[in-house]
């Protein structure tokens, strides 16, 4: 961290500060400094550049661009910021796509939610937002939503006029006499949820691919600002629904850093516990995917079987399977009754009963082997460009674990370690995921013991310590908070000003994101078949893709 | 060889026709698990109700919609669109009221079923069916208040009119 | 008057009929038991309305016939598949006396009709105006093409063996010992029949999650009705292949008859659907290089097992 500090001296920045163990937060002084100190970092070692956050100040007219660099081998980080005009035509800045692979689509996103221009992008169109927001600034505070939203049908019509531009384009530019063809793999397959690939092919061999995202788009980074902290965990816990329990712990945390609350240990330990239940529900039904996009259903029936009694485990506890909205900034929302727990034992002896079976038929499959041993490879270094995070990066050798990396809840008291692979391929990946789970149930059941006896000795007073009280006005300030979502890193980038009521600014950083940039990359000169497998083998959900 | 393979895999997955299914119950009928928490249908009390305007403030899709009763004081009650709550159960949370809520989900119903057509979705509602005993026992209860404090302020002015005359009649 | 009733109540349009709704039954109740699940449940006992009311509302829906398309050959190939399947029927002995065709040739018009079947399927993806449905026709001709050759050299062999083309004797003919030589040709013969029906390993193409839905992408209500009575009615003609070649046909335990045949297809089902539950789906280049490389040079080392089997277990 030293190397680092020294480093970023040598240009001139407003501040330097130390953030948490692991950070370095910095602010540039000039915005034209930014590529040359983003390359010194490369240089450095920090290869991955996570995303790109702006923030948009109307009273001292500039928005504040933040970027997160990060060294996944040795676990540097930085926290960039600079400060750009906020009027249209001077809002612009120097773009690090040439220099970081993964930079690409963020800038998009950023280009389409604020209108800032990023120089000598290779490729900058509007990503996520749908014809009738093109052109528009949705997320700048001075945005007036309830003026686009009576334009109903024009905005209809805008977007249909758009898409049938683009498939006439289409019937232009390809050559008659050949078999290439673009396919739209698209929002009505059956396979592939509510995305859309365009997929331009000959016959069945892939030439190129190019994601259109942006059919689950709910604006939840704007929907935040409107509901106070409380309230807003409801539109934080809809990132994904299938693991919505770790999304809301990483909120929570970077309420309470601002807030300068600390939580019961009590509260802790019930945070891991269904933080792992919620991961567990989430990979039963990835593994179930994975076969669903060969044309097998029987695993994803028989995970069923097993999932369903630890969404029994959620309900008794909190009312609701899916959605449940178990996490408030301050502890725990509910109080935990000791009979919950047995419920919880018989999910977990179900599952130790049938996941041996699972092993012998489907993660030992010879078929399956020979589809997926060989397509789909990542290497390290691609890795740590496109900034890629979770699963896809263990199963290619980089140990990075945000549960070991910077340990929350009640995770630095457990010992865990980096469980890894080396090849990168889509079975590598589908492995990786069968063997998440299965440390999952164990860090459950280290965390059930643990609690029972904690609540045994008196330590623990499970009625009255899962809250403690934050206040409903929170100081100005700022914090990031990441947590190791069940596909991947969460990083959420929270602003709130003085005496405020709501937040003013929240970034999610979604793995799925960096993820499906990939796609291109990876299914140049494969064939049709070989699409369902790497998409199902990225563990992509649409849900944190739009956001 | 691959076919061996096939040939076991498909002998153990034959395996799972003897384990029994769970899913026996018919659901229209019985749910298969209905714990104490499970969040239901609303269920409003609205003699216990103090008009605090929480669980208005707090819904963050502004499903509630506050009733006007015709008192003074503690005149409003909650009612819910149906159609728009997403059942999140912060209403719950924040209704001040003891030793029991005057508005909570815990325990309600599961099959709340509107009808078939897009015009049924506005009549999807929680409604407060206030019965006009309640209203009048209320009215009455505020009339006698008003009355007694009036009686109340005038008996003061008597007794200070004395009190004074007493003293001036000392002073004479 | 005969031809009459074999041509619509048995074997023909009714039976093929009955057979697909039991069938189809049958299937969705045994692989709901392989998932740990239960299947249609609510429609008359154990859900056995259930595949009655799916066709019939199939019957009632709007056959949506896409723009582009030369609408004559699009809702003829269903109708015409349907009647190509259903042929195959009249040559399988099912009972003793009941041969509606009895003919020297049965086995070699057996074997041509089930191979006619993939090419009039090629021609309803050709004609949907879909790319979807077009990469579907494509994959069942190559497909096709390559498990036929298998197919055809596996069903051929017991007529090596008995020395005759005509179904019915070759069934009056059939023995333990018989039974026991054809194992190895019984083996490629379901192989290739997975093949041939397009089901796992092989259901190319049919891939839901990679084309679409192949070749039925543009069908719907009578026209898709249409197209998988054909598909089950080939399933009948197959496994009755599989019973009448390899099995014995309608000789049973204590008695001959019907009953016996019936359990025997049933059997091949149930193998083959069990396979369905266990086996995901591999893509064309392998199934290409499976059948060309592997599946052929055994069926013709098959023939030749078959020959030498003869010569030393039945003597000339």
């Amino acid at each position: 961290m030293e190397n680092i500090a020294n480093l970023l001296r040598s240009f001139t920045t407003q501040y330097i500060e130390n953030y948490k163990a692991t950070w370095i937060k910095v602010k540039l002084y000039s915005s034209h400094d930014l590529l040359t100190v983003a390359l010194a970092l490369k240089k450095e070692g920090l290869r991955s550049l996570v995303t790109v956050s702006p923030t948009d100040f109307p009273e001292t007219d500039t928005i504040e661009l933040n970027y997160f660099f990060e060294d996944l081998r040795t676990k540097r980080n930085v926290w960039l910021k600079c400060d750009i005009p906020r009027n249209l035509e001077e809002c612009e800045i120097e773009s690090l796509t040439p220099l970081f692979s993964g930079a690409e689509w963020n800038e998009r996103e950023a280009f389409s939610m604020f209108g800032v221009r990023f120089l000598h992008h290779p490729d900058l169109r509007p990503i996520i937002v749908s014809e009738d927001f093109v052109g528009k600034t949705p997320y700048r505070r001075d945005f007036d939503w309830a003026a686009h939203e009576e334009q109903v049908s024009q905005n209809i019509q805008l977007i249909v006029d758009a898409f049938k531009k683009e498939q006439s384009t289409n019937a232009v530019n390809l050559d008659a006499e050949s078999s290439e063809t673009v396919l739209n793999w698209g929002p009505t397959h059956p396979a592939s949820g509510p995305i859309r690939l365009r997929v331009h092919c000959d016959g069945e061999e892939i030439i190129g691919i190019d994601p259109d995202i942006g059919y689950v788009w709910r604006a939840l980074e704007f929907l935040v600002t409107k509901k106070d902290f409380i309230g807003a965990i409801v539109a934080v816990e809809r990132l994904c629904f299938m693991d919505n329990i770790n999304s809301m712990i990483g909120y929570s945390m970077a309420v309470e850093e601002i807030a300068g609350v600390e939580i019961t240990e009590f509260a802790k330990w019930m945070r891991v516990i269904l933080g792992e239940v919620a991961r567990v529900a989430s990979h039963f039904v990835g593994l179930g995917m994975f076969f669903n996009n060969m044309g097998l259903h029987t695993l994803f029936m028989w995970n069923m079987d097993m999932r369903e009694l630890f969404l029994d485990f959620l309900e008794s506890y909190s009312g609701a399977r899916i959605a449940t909205a178990a996490i408030e900034p301050g502890g725990v929302r509910y109080t935990l009754e000791m009979n919950m727990l047995e419920q919880l034992q018989s999910a977990i002896d179900k599952f130790d009963e049938g996941i041996d079976e699972v092993y012998t038929i489907f993660v030992k499959n010879t078929t399956m082997k020979l589809r997926a041993a060989k397509v789909g490879v990542l290497s390290g270094d691609e890795i740590e460009d496109y900034a890629l995070c979770g699963i896809v990066a263990r199963a290619s050798g980089v140990e990075t674990d945000i549960r070991i990396d910077e340990p929350y809840a009640a995770y630095d008291q457990l010992d865990l370690s980096y469980i890894t692979r080396k090849n990168g391929a889509a079975l590598d990946r589908f492995t990786l995921i069968y063997e998440d789970l299965r440390q999952s149930i164990t860090i459950l059941k280290k965390a059930k013991k643990r609690l029972i006896e904690g609540v045994e000795n008196g330590s623990f007073n499970p009625t009255a310590d899962h809250m403690v009280k934050v206040p409903k006005k929170l100081p100005k300030g700022e914090a990031i908070s990441r947590v190791e979502w069940s596909r991947g890193e969460v990083l959420m980038h929270l602003v709130t000003e003085e005496k405020g009521t709501n937040p003013y600014r929240l970034k999610i950083k979604a793995p799925s994101f960096n993820h499906t940039m990939m796609l291109n990359h990876l299914l140049k000169g494969q064939t049709l078949s070989d699409i369902p497998l790497i998409f199902g083998s990225l563990y992509i959900c649409q849900g944190d893709l739009d956001r | 060889m691959i076919i061996l393979d096939i040939a076991k895999k498909t002998l153990r997955v034959a395996k799972a026709i003897f384990t029994k299914s769970p899913a026996q119950k018919d659901v229209r009928y019985e749910a298969m698990h209905h714990p104490q928490r499970y969040r239901g249908k609303h269920q409003i009390n609205y003699e216990s109700c103090i008009g605090c305007d929480s669980c208005n403030k707090i819904c963050p899709t502004h499903a509630i919609v506050m009733k006007h009763l015709p008192f003074k004081k503690q005149n409003i009650v909650p009612e819910v669109n149906l159609s728009v709550c997403i059942f999140c159960g912060l209403c719950e949370d924040v209704c001040p009221t003891k030793p029991e809520k005057s508005i909570f989900l815990s325990g309600g119903r599961y099959d709340m079923l509107s009808g078939g057509w897009h015009e049924d979705q506005n009549n999807f509602w929680v409604n407060i069916d206030i019965p006009q005993s309640y209203i009048d026992s209320r009215l009455e209860a505020e009339e006698a208040t008003r009355v007694k404090k009036e009686l109340e302020a005038k008996k003061r002015e008597a007794e200070a009119a004395l009190k004074a005359q007493t003293d001036e009649g000392e002073h004479q | 008057m005969e031809t009459i009733f074999h041509a619509f109540i048995f074997p023909g349009l009714l039976y093929a009929l009955v057979w697909t709704v039991a069938l189809f039954w049958f299937f969705r109740k045994f692989m709901a038991a392989l998932h740990k699940r239960i299947g249609p449940h609510f429609n008359g006992y154990a859900g056995s309305y259930q595949t009655l009311f799916d066709f019939s509302k199939l019957l009632t829906k709007e056959s949506i016939t896409p723009h582009g398309v030369n609408p004559y050959l699009f809702s003829i190939m269903p109708i015409l598949a349907v009647i190509v399947a259903i042929l195959p029927s009249a040559f399988i002995p099912w009972t003793q006396t009941q041969l509606v065709i009895p003919s020297a040739y049965g086995l070699l018009a057996l074997i041509v009709l089930v191979g006619i079947e993939p090419f009039l399927l090629f021609l309803t993806g050709f004609g949907s105006h879909n790319k979807y449905a077009f990469l579907g026709g494509i994959r069942v001709l190559a497909q096709a093409i390559s498990m036929e050759t298998a197919f055809f050299l596996s069903a051929l062999s017991p007529a090596l063996l008995f020395g005759t083309l005509d179904l019915n004797q070759i069934v009056q003919m059939s023995s333990w010992m018989s039974f026991a030589i054809l194992i190895p040709g019984f083996v490629l013969y379901f192989i290739a029949l997975l093949g041939l029906l397009e089901q796992p390993p092989f259901n190319i193409p049919d891939a839901e999650q990679e084309i679409v839905y192949g070749f039925y992408t543009e069908y719907s209500g009578t026209n898709y009705f249409f197209l998988k009575l054909s598909q089950f009615a080939e399933f009948m003609a197959v496994f009755g292949g599989a019973a009448t070649l390899f099995l014995g046909g309608y000789k049973g335990l204590w008695f001959d008859g019907y009953l016996f045949l019936f359990i025997k297809m049933l059997l091949v089902a149930i193998v083959m659907m069990t396979i369905r539950a266990a086996t995901p789906r591999i893509t064309l280049a392998q199934m290409l290089s499976f059948s060309w490389r592997y599946l052929v040079p055994l069926s013709l080392l098959n023939l030749s097992w078959v020959m030498a089997a003869k010569l030393l277990f039945m003597g000339v």
